[in-house]
């Protein structure tokens, strides 16, 4: 866990009602009807902490029949609070993390369910976002262009901008209709 | 029909006032996210009261203010939330459980509000 995760779920964690419904969950799984019963709010309101809960991996849901049961994630919940404070997390120096933020905040801006709202104009965010698509292709594979095409048309229309984008910005190359990821490229000279 | 507006608007100041007290009791219980929601009602609250008063205002200028009033404010009601009702199907159809409850959340309060808005003309 590294700060930003553990900060994460310290914020998480700073709420009544989100504590009242992990003591809820302690003597076993629920549903949301039945917690919304316990706590007294209402199923919507349930329904949102959980989300948030289960974003930080406090709780787990699993569907069953009808219902999506809620249970306590207890591998985290168990460890020492010095653990998390101290201990295996992951140390970031402060320029690190200001980058990590700073990266989903572009992607959270920018993307919403999983498709690019907009190309961005500012280099740095386009840069962000390419990197992002980029991870939908595998190291050391060649794709032919239409293929390309098909990945990136899933995340915006205009995937031929977001295509030339990409070599422009030297993280894919292309030679005879071919595309790669220059990442891989790099390794394989070194 | 002034006095129909003035008590809309009264409903929604009461509305107002009594959002203000949940989310300072919210507060202070450190339940953050749910007075987070009540500041969204509130808001609202807060756009319809500023609606109302333009729609009255634009009414004036027309032969039939009465009318005039509750047409347009009537539509207000019908297109400023079609946003959000976008938005909720978008969330609800990609399993966004946060967006919705917001998105909802307003929702229910225009619905509250509409019917705040029938019962003032069933006053008058």
């Amino acid at each position: 866990m590294n700060e930003i995760q553990a900060v994460q779920l310290f914020k998480c964690l700073a709420d009544t009602t989100r504590l009242q419904l992990l003591s809820a969950l302690s003597d076993g799984p629920k549903y949301v009807e039945l917690l919304s019963q316990l706590l007294e709010r209402s199923p919507s309101t349930v329904s949102f902490h959980l989300k948030k809960l289960e974003e930080t991996g406090l709780v787990e849901a699993k569907k069953e029949q009808y219902y999506t049961m809620y249970s306590l994630n207890r591998t985290l919940l168990e460890k020492p609070v010095s653990q998390l404070v101290l201990g295996d997390r992951q140390q970031l120096d402060a320029q690190a993390v200001k980058e990590q933020q700073y990266r989903e905040n572009v992607l959270k801006n920018l993307f919403e369910y999983g498709k690019l709202k907009t190309i961005p104009v500012q280099r740095k965010k386009r840069r962000i976002v390419l990197e992002k698509l980029a991870e939908h292709f595998e190291a050391g594979v060649r794709y032919p262009e239409k293929q390309v095409n098909l990945i990136l048309a899933d995340f915006h229309d205009d995937f031929c901008t977001l295509r030339r984008e990409m070599i422009a910005e030297g993280i894919m190359a292309r030679d005879k209709g071919e595309y790669w990821l220059r990442e891989t490229e790099t390794k394989e000279e070194l | 029909m002034k006095q129909r507006l003035m008590r809309y608007l009264a409903g929604l100041d009461a509305a107002g006032k009594r959002s203000d007290g949940l989310i300072a009791t919210l507060e202070a219980e450190a339940r953050q996210d749910e007075a987070n929601l009540e500041k969204i009602r509130r808001n609202v609250y807060g756009i319809f009261t500023a609606l109302a008063n333009a729609d009255w205002a634009q009414a004036q200028k027309e032969p039939n203010p009465q009318e005039a009033f509750e047409r347009l404010h009537t539509q207000r009601f019908e297109r400023f939330p079609e946003p959000w009702r976008q938005r909720l199907a978008k969330a609800q159809s990609h399993g966004d459980v946060v967006t919705q409850t917001i998105e909802e959340t307003k929702l229910k309060t225009v619905a509250q509000l509409w019917r705040l808005f029938e019962e003032t003309e069933a006053e008058a």
